[in-house]
């Protein structure tokens, strides 16, 4: 499926010592990764992203100097080719779908396989994204609202805004039904079964998903930007645009 | 009583005495000619001439000559003591004596002359106001002058002579005559008639409004009664007042005084009910004969009246009133009510008064006297209104008052409810905190705390130089992570969502299977949701689950799991069916916590079986009760069947 023949350039951020040499022992365990970098701080990713970019980064959300989730509102700003994941310990709802948000298009658990680690990054790489059924209810609890509100006898344009409980996102129906599927606890071969679609297409409507759920909150994300100033770095280094150094 | 001395009096007949008033400057001499007195006048002045002579005309309507027989009177004079019976005209003389030719104008100034009367100075006739010939214009209580020019006085000896005309039913007569220069007598004559016309017509003018607004007053609230009664009152006197006091009536003078006179009598019944009701009381048999009377004497007076029968009527009338006045005033006196002052003033105002014009009518006073009744009704009803506006005041401030109460006392009980159920909310709060506390505590205990303590005892060994069983001790540490993610997963379970709780369950267990070599069907229909799936009973469900998969995992050397779950109508039945050895192989029972699990089981009021698969393996079966004729609820995510 992908053509690419260099490994995968994989970032690693987390702080806790023992957790980041696991991470790092995943990706150089495995021959189409490539661990490019390793922090453990929000700060110097930070200012390592400002010139340099990866295809995946693994992020943890408590970071000492601050949440990996600025790290991530910023990555996709500046390098919207970089798929981010999580490292999570649960991988509960509230971290997860904030990091969704974010724009993470998934997440691993520190207590994962090594090698569940390494096929979960490549799949994303291939386009798929991690969900479990717990986020997808979380989620299809948030879409409910939206259903309501395109009764017929309400203007579905306004209602809406306030109704979808602040997601904002619309899904398709086909997305919709996978996502229940999820919910109610089948894995992907069971859906691609029983909606006659391929497992993969399966996985990138999860994807689509997430992206969905990050565009949404992208305002949120300029807003946050602004704030820490990183906005101004963005904008003159932006492609396109001359280089300030 | 004074009042009442006067009445008897009217009743016997007595004859009244006419008074002369002290005369300036008068002194008479009789005289061949007329056979009169002279009066000789001062011409610096008013001179008062209080004797004159008195005379019926005959018809020609021109003084009576000299030696015409004029009776000498003193004035002032009335018909009635003289020449009783007589109507039509009179005539008076006056002979007096002038030092001088007047330089300006003199003035004729008659105090009263009833009904009307004509001024002749020297055998000129002088004008007069209205009419002297029936209907004579009813001058009686109007004060009148007549300005005589210099050049009709002589010096020396001059004649006056004043014509009067009597009215219908009036008390003719002529009080004192005045005369003197202009600007001595024009004054006087103005300050009466400020007092006998215009502050009458005011007074009366404002009684009437007053008794219109009384009334009113009344007819909003008819409990009221005397104040309606004082209204009505108010309103006929003034009437009666205005009535009395109008030169030109409006329209016949004979309906004119018959109307007046009821509108008298009305008033002062009105009157006597008000002061029998004052206080609040009602006096049946009183009240009664007052309104018997209000209609009695009308009907009389049109009909068939006789001077005895009306002083019997204002006898009667006027007990009535002082009666009522006495029983005002003890009230008064008892309960000292608010602006019970008012009373009394009115009371003390409106019996001198009466009794003044009382005295007035039956000739015990001057002829040209006011009457005070003019003036003391408007007052009494002043007085009246006064205590009506302090009632009404006093009611509107205590409505506030109570209004203020009421809603003070109704924002105090807000704050009061407010307040508990802020306590009652703070309280349910910390209940449920400490709730959510002790079943985490709880689940610490029986979840990761245990998987803890195993994993600890496990390398501890139970023997020293017992080689560690690694495996195991990774195999209780997963546990213990597993456990903990159910646990949180658990936390973000809806009520009842038994569905949720099964996808959790495979998804954080499927890694396990996986590892085992195990394949897992997945047989889950839509299922209802549970009402007895509270928190702490989904945990359960977990723990027994997790605890079978346990089972399998370890002794069955299953290949193939099955998660089946059903909606049987009564139950929801979730069956963990493996391919494996089933009971009989394992031999063992209690060393796998299912007694353990049946617990946990009877606790959630839910049923654990473990049954026999016919092809090999054993089923576990978990049925959680559902209540009869339970609505078909919406399954919290309404997914597809």
């Amino acid at each position: 499926m992908n053509e690419r023949a260099d490994p995968w350039q994989v970032v690693v951020v987390e702080d806790n010592h023992e957790t980041r040499a696991f991470l790092e022992t995943c990706i150089r365990s495995h021959p189409r990764l490539h661990l490019v970098a390793s922090f453990a701080a929000l700060g110097p990713a930070l200012t390592w992203f400002s010139d340099h970019t990866a295809d995946l980064l693994l992020v943890d959300l408590g970071l000492p100097d601050g949440t990996g989730l600025n790290l991530m509102r910023w990555v996709r700003q500046r390098w919207p080719a970089c798929d981010m994941l999580v490292v999570s310990m649960f991988g509960d709802e509230e971290n997860v779908v904030a990091s969704i948000e974010a724009g993470a298009v998934g997440y691993v658990h520190k207590d994962d396989e090594a090698a569940d680690i390494a096929q979960t990054l490549l799949a994303v790489k291939q386009g798929a994204s991690p969900i479990s059924p717990m986020i997808a209810r979380h989620l299809l609890r948030r879409m409910q609202p939206t259903a309501a509100a395109q009764a017929p006898a309400v203007p579905a344009d306004t209602v809406v805004a306030v109704a979808d409980n602040g997601s904002g996102v619309v899904l398709t129906r086909r997305e919709q039904e996978v996502l229940e599927y999820i919910a109610r606890g089948f894995s992907y071969a069971e859906i691609a079964r029983l909606q006659g679609i391929t497992v993969h297409t399966v996985q990138t409507y999860i994807k689509k998903l997430y992206g969905k759920l990050a565009v949404h909150s992208r305002s949120e994300a300029v807003f946050e930007a602004n704030r820490l100033g990183l906005l101004n770095t963005f904008s003159l280094s932006a492609p396109g645009a001359p280089g300030h150094r | 009583m004074s009042l009442c001395t006067l009445l008897l009096a009217l009743l016997l007949g007595t004859p009244t005495w006419a008074r002369a008033e002290p005369a300036r400057e008068w002194r008479a001499e009789p005289r061949v000619t007329s056979g009169l007195p002279v009066a000789h006048l001062r011409m610096d002045v008013v001179n008062v001439l209080d004797v004159a002579g008195v005379l019926p005309d005959d018809g020609t309507l021109t003084p009576p000559g000299e030696a015409a027989p004029w009776l000498q009177t003193a004035l002032p004079h009335q018909w009635a003591h003289t020449h009783p019976g007589v109507q039509g005209t009179m005539w008076y003389r006056v002979d007096v004596h002038l030092p001088d030719r007047p330089e300006g104008f003199w003035t004729v100034y008659l105090t009263r002359a009833v009904m009307n009367a004509q001024v002749w100075i020297n055998g000129t006739p002088l004008s007069y106001s209205g009419s002297m010939l029936a209907p004579v214009t009813r001058n009686w209580y109007v004060p009148q002058i007549v300005r005589v020019p210099p050049k009709l006085w002589k010096p020396g000896d001059n004649v006056i002579h004043i014509r009067l005309a009597s009215g219908v039913g009036s008390r003719d007569g002529l009080a004192a005559v005045r005369l003197g220069p202009d600007e001595l007598v024009v004054p006087a004559y103005k300050r009466r008639y400020w007092w006998q016309v215009q502050a009458v017509v005011i007074a009366n003018v404002m009684a009437f409004s007053l008794g219109a607004f009384l009334l009113l007053l009344w007819l909003r609230d008819r409990e009221r009664m005397a104040v309606g009664y004082m209204g009505m009152s108010a309103m006929l006197s003034g009437t009666a007042i205005l009535m009395g006091i109008q030169p030109e009536p409006l329209f016949d003078v004979w309906w004119w005084e018959q109307v007046m006179y009821c509108c008298s009598i009305g008033s002062n019944l009105m009157l006597c009910l008000f002061f029998f009701r004052y206080d609040g009381r009602r006096h049946p048999w009183i009240e009664r004969f007052i309104l018997l009377l209000m209609v009695l004497i009308p009907t009389l007076t049109l009909t068939a009246l006789t001077h005895d029968l009306t002083v019997w009527f204002y006898a009667v009338i006027y007990t009535l009133a002082i009666a009522g006045i006495v029983t005002a005033l003890c009230h008064v006196w008892r309960v000292r009510p608010r602006d019970g002052g008012w009373m009394v003033a009115g009371a003390c105002i409106l019996l001198p008064a009466g009794a003044h014009d009382v005295m007035l009518m039956l000739g015990s006073l001057p002829f040209d006297s006011i009457y005070w009744l003019y003036y003391g009704l408007p007052l009494l009803v002043g007085c009246v209104v006064v205590i009506v506006a302090g009632e009404q005041a006093r009611a509107a401030q205590a409505l506030r008052h109570l209004n203020q109460t009421l809603a003070d006392q109704v924002s105090a009980r807000e704050a009061e409810l407010r307040s508990s159920f802020e306590q009652l909310a703070e309280l349910q709060r910390s209940q449920a905190v400490s709730a959510e506390r002790s079943r985490i505590l709880k689940d610490m205990h029986d979840g990761v705390g245990a998987h803890l303590t195993t994993a600890l005892r496990q390398l501890q060994g139970d023997q020293p130089g017992q080689p560690v069983d690694i495996a195991l001790v990774t195999q209780t540490l997963k546990d213990s992570l597993d456990q903990l993610k159910l646990s949180i997963d658990s936390l973000s379970l809806p009520p009842g969502d038994v569905e949720g709780l099964l996808a959790s369950w495979r998804f954080r267990l499927a890694p396990r299977l996986r590892a085992a070599g195990i394949e897992l069907v997945w047989d889950v229909q839509r299922l209802p949701t549970w009402p007895a799936g509270l928190a702490p009973a989904l945990r359960q469900i977990q723990y027994i689950l997790f605890e079978g998969l346990s089972n399998v995992l370890q002794h069955s050397g299953a290949t193939r799991l099955v998660l089946s779950a059903r909606d049987t109508g009564h139950h929801i039945r979730i069956s963990l069916i493996d391919n494996g050895e089933g009971w009989r192989r394992s031999g063992q029972l209690a060393g796998h916590g299912l007694q353990t699990m049946r617990t946990r089981a009877q606790a959630i009021g839910a049923t654990l079986e473990w049954i026999d698969v016919p092809q090999g393996g054993l089923e576990l079966r978990l049925s959680l009760p559902l209540p009869p004729d339970r609505p078909r609820p919406e399954n919290p995510l309404s997914l597809p069947s």
